[in-house]
Parts: C-alpha cells; sequence; structure tokens
C-alpha cells in the first residue's frame, strides 16, 4: 500500500481510539475545556488530512464532526449523551471506511446523508433533535471485535465533496504550501485550484482528482496520473505540514520514530535469542577451561548480549493499556444498553508486555469485561437492594510478579453462584449429579471455562454468542498462560490472567522415553519424583489408570510412552527405574512418567511445521547444543490426553493465591537432618535431589565420595551422629558451586514450601544462618557455603577464587531492606573470597562507606523503604570521594524483565537479580576488573 | 491438447518452461519444482515424531533450521529396500513450502532440466490412485517417463500460494 496513506490509516486508528477515551471522559465531565479542544484537534487533524487525501467521504463526516466541537468549545452548545452517542456513530461510521481503505485502497461506498444531516442539525440546533436511530448507540460489535461495517452495503455514493466556499478556501489554502514543501511543481495545479473557487462541482473533482497524485509520491511506482514524481523523501514532511501547527511538536516526535516492519523485528528477536544461547554455550565450555585469555573479551560478549537482548526485548513491549483502549467505550455502551450504571478503573496500563502476546489477550480481555458488565454486574435496582452502591465497578488491573504479567479482571457483582453452575454443568452432561456434589466449590468454578457451557439464562445481545469462556482460556493458554477465577457470592468475581514476559527463550527439562529425548518447559515442572525402586514412591493403579500417593495425595499419572503410543507401560512388572515429572497447569497437577531426566537447558522454540502443528502433546521443537533436534512437550496437551482438565484442588489454588499477593517469595526444600527441627534450604541452591545407592559409597582420604555423572562427589553428613545406613539407598540433596559437587546427606525429605522472603532470621551459628517460620514451623535454614567448606576443607587454599585473594580491597557493601538476602548473599561472596559489609537501607548504606573508605564496590537492592537504590546511587555520585564506587543493582525476581526496573538500573555499573546468586560472585569480579582497566 | 480442470496448474502456460529436479527412487524417475529447492542433503540423524502422520519421518536440523522429513516411499506406496545398506544410501532433498522445510529421500538426485508445460502430458488413466493424486503429469523422455510431483499435494497442504504463481 502506499506509504502515506499506510501512515495515514495508523495515525487516524490511534487518533480515534483516543477519541473514543476521550468521548467517554467528555460524557462524564461535559465541561472540560482541555478534553473538548483535544478532541477538536483530533477531528480537525482527521478532517485535514482526509481532504488532502481525496478522502471525501470521511473529510465530510469529519468536518461535520469538527463543527460540532468547535461550537462547544465555544460554549454554544453543550454536551449531551446524545452528542456523545451521535458522534460515536460517526467515529464507526469512519472506522469502516477506514476498514475498507486498508483492504481496497478506496473509500467504501455510502451514503452518510442522514448521519452529515443529524451532525449538521446537531451542531445548528444547540439542543439537538437528533433522528430516532441517534439516541440508540451504534450496534453493539460482536464478542470478538470484528470492524462492524456500517452503511457499507448501500448502492448509491452522494455527491458529498464539500459545497460551501469555507471548505475550498481551506483546501486552497493547503494545497499549494503542501506544494511548496514537497517542491512539487506547481504549475500545472494550481490552475485548477484558482479556477475551482467557484464551488463548480466539475471543478472541485478535478482538483480532488489532482491533488491525489501527492498521495501516492511515497510509492514506489510512479502514479497514474503524468505529472512529475518528486523523490519520496519529502513526502513525510508534507504530509505533516498539513496537520498544521498544532502538531509541530508531534512532528518532531515522528523525526526520532521510525515505523519498523514487525518482521525484521520478529528476525532481530529470534537472533538476539540464537545469541544468548550461543552465549550460554561458550561460557559453560569457557567454566571448565582455565585459559583466561578468553576471559576478558568472553565478559565483554556477555554483558553485551545481554543488553542487545534486552535492547531487542524493548523494542517489541508495549504497554498494556493498548489492549485497553477501546474497554471504555465498549463499557459505556453496554452500559447503555443493558440500563446498568458502571464504572470502568483501569491500573497498571504502563506495565508492558511483549505485543505479541498482548495480541492474544486483547480479545479474551473483551470478551471477559463484557462479561462482567453483563453477568457479574447486577442492574442499579438490585444493587441498591442489596446495599450496594448504584454504580457497579469493573477494575482492570495489571503487574508484574515472578517472571510473569499478571491482569486482573474484577467486578463487585453477584459473584458466581457454584450451585447454579453445578446444575447447569450437570444438565449440560460436563459431570455428574454425583460427581459434582463431591466436588469442591473451585472445581465446580472451573466449569465455566468448558467448552459449551455458558451461564447466562437468557442470551443477551452483549455476551453469550456461543463464545465463551472456553476460547478466552484457549486463547491464554496458547501463550503459555494460565487463567483463574476466584468468586464470592454477593461480593463480585476476579479472573486472574497470568502470563510470561515473552515467549523467545524458555528453560526446559529434557527427559526421556524409550531413549528418546523430550523437552517439558520448565515452567509447567513442580518437582521430580524417582518412583517403583523406591519403596516411599509406588506407583499404583485404580482400574488401569497410574496414581502415585505425594505427600498424601493421590496425583494423577500420565506415561509419556503410552500418551505417545509408543510402549506401554507395565507398572506391576516393570522394575525399571521410572521417573515421575510432577507437572502443574493452572491449579491442576498430575505426573507424567518418563525413563530418564536430564539438566534444564535454555532453549530457542521453534515452530513445527504445518504437517505436525495438529498434534495437542507438541509446542514445538528445538535444536540442542549437541545439534540434535528435540520435540516439546505441551503440558496442556499431554494434560488432556488423560481426559479430564478440569478438577483441580483446592489446596494449590489457596496457596498460588498467596503466592501472588506477596511481593518476594522463594522456594525451600524442607527435609530432616539431625534433631527435630526442619531444616530448609533455598530451592535454587540444590541442582538435584538424588537417591545413593550405599554401596556405591568410596572413601577418598577417609572422607565418604560416590562417583557421581563422570565427577567425584563428596559427601557430606550435616549431624556427625548419623549413619548412613549399610544397605540399600541414602537420599541427599546435589549441590554444585563452580567445579565443586557435594551431596549433602538428609534424612528425609519432607516438602517443597513457598515462604516470603521478608522475614527476619533469628540467631544463627555454624553451619545455620539461623531460624524462620515456614508454614507455621520453626525451621533451621542452612548456611551451604558452611558445608562446602567443610567438604573441601584441604583445598581450600587454592579453592579460594585465584584471581582475587582476601583482602581489605575487596571488601564489598550488600544494602538490602531484607534481613534474609542479607544473611544469605554475603556467603556466596565470601565464598568467592570477598569480605562483605551489610546496610538495610541507602541511609545507612552512606554510614557505613563514610566509615569505611576501602570499600570497592556496593551491590544495593533498588526498593527499599527510606533510601533506595537509586538515591543511594545519585547520592554517592555526587559525592567526589564516593563517585568511583562501581554500583551493582540487585533486582528481586519480581521486577526481573521489567522494563521499568531495565530504566531504573540503567546508571548501574551492573544488574543481577537476586534469584540468580550464582551470578553475582561472577558479575562483581567483572565489574570490579572494569574498573581496574579504567 | 485438453486439460483436465484439477490439474491445470502447470499446464495453464503452455509456452513457459520451468525447472524441474530430476530423480530417482525406487528405478523411477521423477521431477519436482525447482522453484521451492533448498539443498541436498547425506543421510543425517533424524528425530522421530511419536504421534505423527505415517507419512512423517520426523525432524532433523539443516543449519540451525528445522526440517520436517517425509517418506516419499509411504506416500507412493513403494516398499524399503531389503538391503540395510541400500537404506542408508539416500539422498534428501530439501524443499521449502510456505517457508517451512521438508526434505524428501531419494535414492539418486541427478540434475536440474527445462521443461515445457506443454511437453507434460496428462497422466494415463491406469495410474494408481495413490499417484495420481500427488502427480501433475507425465514428461516423456527419450528412453523413459517422468512423473511430475506437486510437492503440496505430496504435503497435503492447500496450494494457494502455488496456484498464485501461475
Amino acid at each position: 500500500m502506499d506509504e502515506l496513506l499506510e501512515d495515514f490509516l495508523v495515525e487516524t486508528r490511534e487518533g480515534l481510539s483516543e477519541l473514543d477515551n476521550d468521548l467517554v471522559a467528555l460524557e462524564r465531565n461535559p465541561k472540560d475545556p482541555d478534553i473538548i479542544s483535544k478532541i477538536f484537534r483530533v477531528m480537525h487533524t482527521i478532517k485535514g488530512t482526509c481532504g488532502f487525501l481525496g478522502l471525501s467521504r470521511l473529510e465530510s463526516i469529519a468536518h461535520k464532526g469538527e463543527d460540532i466541537f468547535d461550537k462547544i468549545r465555544d460554549g454554544e452548545l453543550t454536551v449531551t449523551p446524545e452528542t456523545i452517542s451521535l458522534v460515536f456513530e460517526s467515529l464507526d461510521v469512519i472506522n469502516s471506511i477506514l476498514s475498507h481503505i486498508e483492504t481496497h485502497e478506496t473509500e467504501s461506498q455510502g451514503d452518510d446523508t442522514d448521519l452529515i444531516a443529524r451532525l449538521k442539525a446537531c451542531a445548528a440546533g444547540g439542543a439537538a433533535t437528533p433522528a430516532p436511530q441517534a439516541v440508540t448507540p451504534p450496534p453493539p460489535s460482536p464478542p470478538m471485535e470484528e470492524p462492524v461495517s456500517i452503511h457499507a452495503s448501500e448502492k448509491n455514493k452522494v455527491d458529498v465533496i464539500p459545497q460551501d466556499n469555507a471548505d475550498l478556501q481551506r483546501i486552497f489554502d493547503e494545497t499549494p504550501s503542501l506544494v511548496d514543501v514537497g517542491q512539487y511543481n506547481a504549475a500545472p495545479t494550481t490552475p485548477a485550484l484558482t479556477s475551482s473557487g467557484n464551488g463548480d462541482n466539475a471543478a472541485l473533482q478535478k482538483l480532488f482528482d489532482e491533488t491525489k497524485p501527492l498521495v501516492d509520491m511515497g510509492s514506489p511506482t510512479p502514479p497514474t496520473a503524468p505529472t512529475s514524481t518528486p523523490s519520496p523523501a519529502k513526502a513525510g514532511p508534507a504530509a505533516e505540514h498539513t496537520e498544521g501547527d498544532h502538531d509541530k511538536k508531534a512532528a518532531a516526535h515522528a523525526n526520532q520514530t521510525i515505523r519498523v516492519n514487525l518482521d525484521i523485528l520478529e528476525d532481530l528477536m529470534q537472533k538476539a535469542s540464537e545469541l544468548v544461547l550461543t552465549r550460554n554455550q561458550l561460557m559453560q565450555i569457557m567454566r571448565k577451561s582455565t585459559d583466561s585469555s578468553f576471559n576478558a573479551a568472553l565478559q565483554r560478549l556477555n554483558s553485551i548480549t545481554t543488553e542487545l537482548q534486552e535492547g531487542v526485548m524493548k523494542t517489541r513491549m508495549q504497554p498494556v493499556g493498548n489492549a485497553w483502549t477501546k474497554l471504555p467505550r465498549l463499557v459505556r455502551n453496554l452500559a447503555v444498553d443493558l440500563g446498568k450504571k458502571i464504572e470502568l478503573k483501569m491500573e497498571g496500563e504502563e506495565t508492558e508486555l511483549d505485543r505479541h502476546l498482548l495480541e492474544q489477550i486483547t480479545d479474551p480481555l473483551t470478551h471477559m469485561v463484557r462479561n462482567s458488565g453483563d453477568h457479574g454486574l447486577e442492574t442499579p435496582e438490585k444493587r441498591l437492594a442489596a446495599g450496594k452502591p448504584e454504580t457497579g465497578t469493573i477494575e482492570l488491573k495489571a503487574y508484574h510478579g515472578g517472571g510473569y504479567i499478571i491482569i486482573e479482571i474484577s467486578d463487585d457483582g453477584n459473584g458466581i453462584n457454584p450451585e447454579i453452575i453445578r446444575k447447569k454443568a450437570v444438565e449440560k452432561k460436563l459431570t455428574t449429579e454425583a460427581d459434582s456434589l463431591a466436588m469442591s466449590e473451585a472445581q465446580i468454578l472451573q466449569f465455566i471455562f468448558a467448552p459449551g457451557f455458558s451461564t447466562a439464562a437468557a442470551i443477551t445481545s452483549v455476551s453469550g454468542r456461543g463464545v465463551g469462556m472456553d476460547v478466552v482460556k484457549n486463547n491464554i493458554e496458547s501463550i503459555s498462560g494460565t487463567v483463574d477465577l476466584k468468586s464470592v457470592v454477593g461480593k463480585g468475581s476476579t479472573f486472574t490472567i497470568k502470563i510470561p514476559l515473552t515467549l523467545a527463550i524458555m528453560p526446559i527439562l529434557q527427559v526421556a522415553s524409550k531413549k528418546q529425548k523430550f523437552a517439558i518447559p520448565q515452567i509447567n515442572v513442580m518437582e521430580i519424583v524417582k518412583a517403583n525402586k523406591n519403596p516411599a514412591f509406588v506407583i499404583e493403579q485404580i482400574h488401569g489408570k497410574p496414581v502415585l500417593r505425594l505427600r498424601n495425595k493421590l496425583l494423577p499419572l500420565i506415561s509419556l510412552s503410552e500418551a505417545l503410543k509408543t510402549g506401554n507401560c507395565d507398572y506391576d512388572n516393570d522394575t525399571s527405574p521410572k521417573f515421575v515429572v510432577v507437572c502443574e497447569i493452572g491449579t491442576y497437577h498430575f505426573g507424567v512418567i518418563v525413563d530418564e531426566v536430564f539438566e534444564t537447558e535454555e532453549i530457542v522454540v521453534k515452530p513445527v511445521s504445518h504437517l505436525l502443528k495438529g498434534i495437542d502433546i507438541y509446542s514445538g521443537c528445538t535444536i540442542l547444543g549437541d545439534g540434535s533436534v528435540i520435540l516439546i512437550l505441551d503440558p496442556n496437551g499431554l494434560a488432556k490426553t488423560t481426559g479430564e482438565v478440569i478438577a483441580g484442588s483446592r489446596k494449590s489454588s489457596h496457596t498460588r493465591g498467596q503466592a501472588l499477593d506477596t511481593v518476594e517469595t522463594a522456594s525451600f526444600i524442607v527435609f530432616k537432618a539431625g534433631d527435630a527441627t526442619p531444616k530448609v534450604i533455598p530451592l535454587e541452591l540444590i541442582s538435584r535431589l538424588e537417591e545413593v545407592d550405599v554401596s556405591k559409597i568410596e572413601y577418598s582420604h577417609g572422607k565418604p565420595v560416590v562417583q557421581y555423572r563422570g565427577d567425584l562427589m563428596r559427601i557430606v553428613k550435616i549431624d556427625e551422629n548419623y549413619e548412613i545406613p549399610k544397605e540399600g539407598i541414602q537420599e541427599m540433596l546435589v549441590l554444585t558451586n563452580n567445579d565443586k559437587i557435594m551431596g549433602l546427606v538428609v534424612e528425609n525429605i519432607l516438602d517443597i514450601a513457598k515462604c516470603p522472603m521478608d522475614k527476619d532470621l533469628s540467631g544463627g551459628n555454624d553451619g545455620f544462618l539461623g531460624s524462620m517460620v515456614i508454614n507455621g514451623k520453626t525451621c533451621d535454614v542452612l548456611d551451604v557455603t558452611y558445608y562446602f567448606d567443610r567438604a573441601f576443607d584441604d583445598l581450600a587454599q587454592e579453592e579460594a577464587n585465584p584471581q582475587v585473594s582476601r583482602s581489605p580491597s575487596n571488601t564489598l557493601l550488600l544494602v538490602d531492606d531484607s534481613p534474609f538476602f542479607r544473611k544469605f548473599i554475603p556467603p556466596e561472596l565470601k565464598a568467592a573470597g570477598y569480605t562483605v559489609l551489610t546496610a538495610a537501607n541507602g541511609q545507612e548504606a552512606l554510614t557505613v562507606l563514610g566509615q569505611n573508605r576501602h570499600i570497592t564496590a556496593v551491590i544495593t537492592d533498588l526498593n527499599m523503604p527510606g533510601m533506595g537504590g537509586n538515591e543511594l546511587l545519585a547520592k554517592c555520585k555526587a559525592d567526589p570521594t564516593l563517585k568511583h564506587l562501581p554500583f551493582i543493582a540487585l533486582s528481586s525476581s519480581i521486577e526481573e524483565d521489567s522494563e521499568k526496573s531495565m530504566e531504573d538500573t540503567d546508571a548501574f555499573d551492573a544488574c543481577v537479580s537476586k534469584t540468580n546468586h550464582k551470578a553475582l560472585a561472577d558479575i562483581v569480579r567483572s565489574v570490579l576488573e572494569k574498573e581496574k582497566v579504567a | 491438447m485438453t486439460f483436465s480442470a484439477n490439474h491445470s496448474s502447470v499446464r495453464n502456460t503452455n509456452d513457459v518452461r520451468r525447472e524441474y529436479i530430476k530423480m530417482r527412487l525406487d528405478g523411477q524417475l521423477f521431477g519436482m519444482d525447482v522453484m521451492q529447492f533448498e539443498d541436498i542433503l547425506l543421510p543425517q540423524a533424524i528425530t522421530p515424531v511419536p504421534l505423527s502422520s505415517p507419512k512423517v519421518l520426523g525432524v532433523l536440523n539443516l543449519r540451525g533450521r528445522i526440517v520436517t522429513a517425509i517418506d516419499l516411499r509411504e506416500i507412493l506406496d513403494i516398499p524399503m529396500p531389503t538391503s540395510s545398506a541400500d537404506k542408508e544410501k539416500y539422498r534428501s532433498v530439501v524443499v521449502s513450502v510456505d517457508d517451512e522445510l521438508y526434505s524428501f529421500h531419494l535414492d539418486q538426485v541427478s540434475e536440474v532440466i527445462n521443461i515445457a508445460a506443454k511437453d507434460i502430458a496428462e497422466n494415463p488413466e491406469n495410474l494408481s490412485e495413490r499417484w495420481k493424486d500427488v502427480s501433475l503429469g507425465v514428461h516423456t523422455l527419450k528412453n523413459e517417463l517422468m512423473v511430475i510431483l506437486d510437492v503440496y499435494k505430496l504435503l497435503g497442504l492447500k496450494s494457494a500460494k502455488h496456484e498464485g504463481k501461475q
């Protein structure tokens, strides 16, 4: 399409979507001069551009709209709901004409005389007496927001070229200036313009015809009109000029942005992701190598790659608000249609999301908001009777949480009655009466996501067109998201959508079934249980269906080989070891039986070809480091093979809710070792849980070791008095630090628990950081570095990082308000040879810095009560004695990857996520080295 | 010459010459439109895809891109060679269809030849249905017949783009 026309369409669409919201705002504040003049400006711009492009139909409508707002601005007209409705109606017509232009590059034919007459009457009459149609709002759009085409089928195009002289004068005035700007040879056009002053239609038509080539200036193929073609570069400024002086700012802004084809961005993104993976491979190789000549270059490559990837990610990020722009108008129309009073509150519009994901959630969001308005909220009478305010509220909230974007849609309506849902589910044969009675409320509510389920008793024009929540759920799941529902009868309901920040890079777990490797997205993997050989975990069967008893719950199992039809599982006679990968989809937990489990890897998802798209069980494939292709399993598809996805457990949905509410949480593995107090270690420190055959334990220098994956793993007992059994198996936590592997002997693994990180750690001595309360029980937090030191005491000398010797010049200051992190991070750094001082906030940090002049770098959290990380940085940079200090930002996992945090950490020398504690020492070293060079 | 409607894509443009890759499977000569040709591969590791249609052999890695390997023998109902040495002695022709890569195993891939559309005769009536489904016609060489294969039909994909090229 012609570039100029394309720009016009994009700009006009942007303008129109703003208008939608502004009009709704105007209806609420009919006197607000800012809104009125803003609307006037947008209308004026559309009109001006249309006239310039020869889009006469659009121009005449926009012109009349402008007239109305001109009068409103001058105070000659007051805003009434009828006026707003009428303007909305004209916007719909404009939109439908735009859609036509988009596909056909010409205006659609249609009769607007009625609309124009009414607009005219409205502008002229002040107290407008609009035609009956004007009172009824535009037909409600279909559920999935297809563009509404109005009047499109009407037969005759009426001559809508403006008739009055003022218009002509304006066209006349604008065109020559354009011609000048474009250095267009004005000679052939000007006579036509001059002669057109008499209002003669033929001459006017001629004028439009001749102006039109201007439109085509940007197009690579010369226009049909035999005029000279000026250079395309001039087209841009020419177009902007017509928009008038008031848009000079916008024009200046436009010069700093360019439109880039999405395919190019998509390709860049892909390349950047591949680069990240290559970097990861390289780093892995280098970690084993002792050749330090590569180190500096590699660190540089490392940081540049990260920056590049973040930069490319940024180009694709768009605020969630873009998906919401249509909602205020939608809600307004809903309110008019249904005779309800609805207020729409939006929060967190600026939260950014990959644009592909944004597109995917726009329709589901629209649908859910419509549902809330239609089914959720009650009529004003009912609300008053129930003692609620007359106006119902729909609230949209978007925020970052734990590496996800979370969007909540809540209403303060009637809630969802589980009893009605239950009856309906039975009626629709989705379950049986007996089964349904045994279900929990949460489980029953899940039925609204089942295909073909609609709760509205009557199908209204607004909802219930056969597009149900199942489509919403599918859309969200197709982008690896989840949707959850909470509802309280009489109080309202809340839908929570959780989607990943980006789909480009994904950590996966490699498993094998019948000797073939597959990948399971790590996001769905909860834990891995070794079954069969282990008397604690036996795969049992109920009527041929495998289940596993896991911490007093029955976990439904799927055999991967059976799901893939590559072989049968004989649970009774098969004594080969099996692994159960416990997966989570929303609130549904299930286990996948596999033969082998390998390491995790970060991969770039590649789509499968069309021939394989139909197979639910795969979400894509990828190429591993060794060049082999591996298929990625889709846990949703796997769960479907069990036939039942709907059931959910109440407890898990409860803990999920908790996790969303708290700011910083971490998972801990809870186990028993030594005395009765449960011991915990943050889950992320643990590489694997292993069961070691005690007969394999050997002794080296009197210390127990075991051969483990080609390496020697040193075995450490937490409780020295504990005796490893003479035969059978021994459970161990495998921890790694650089090249050192340690097996921590535990008596019994009890649980994996999530716990907020804001708790204080009390006490603490050798081997223990202190105690904290997890799920109501006091637990001892183990100091992992202590046990590493114990296991590798003979290596202690050379172990202390060869590049950094312990000296006062390697003193770091860690600033974090969370007492947990203040205890948790220093041991990691101490192990790398640094001395670590701590401070709880910026103020305290400044004091410490004042007293300790030998501090070489500051590692700081960003969000702290009192003085935050950024303020601290600014204060230090302003102080000549401190400004040389390198700063490393410590982002909490919550803000990780968010654009906001990227901006926040711009000024820092490096940024590392709290959860990526292993990288911290590396980053500190590279920052210090850089500092030395500089 | 008369043409049946459903096989119009090649023969509509009577004098237009197009290039075809000459290849051989189980003694039979085949031609495939060169427009979609990407590469020729030696035997390499293929990851099988459980649950896929029997004509899919699996997926493989071609310089970082994913190729879906198609079993031409399965489609054309040609049995696997009996000796295992022959099984390993194939070449794969990689073609790009709507930006996706597919590979076909063949015994031999020789050259690219130029054929005018008018020189492609209609499929003989007695050709097996399976072959008729994927063949656009037959080109007569001096002492041999070459069956022209339609990639879209082999893959069972809609050939909207393909038709559009005509």
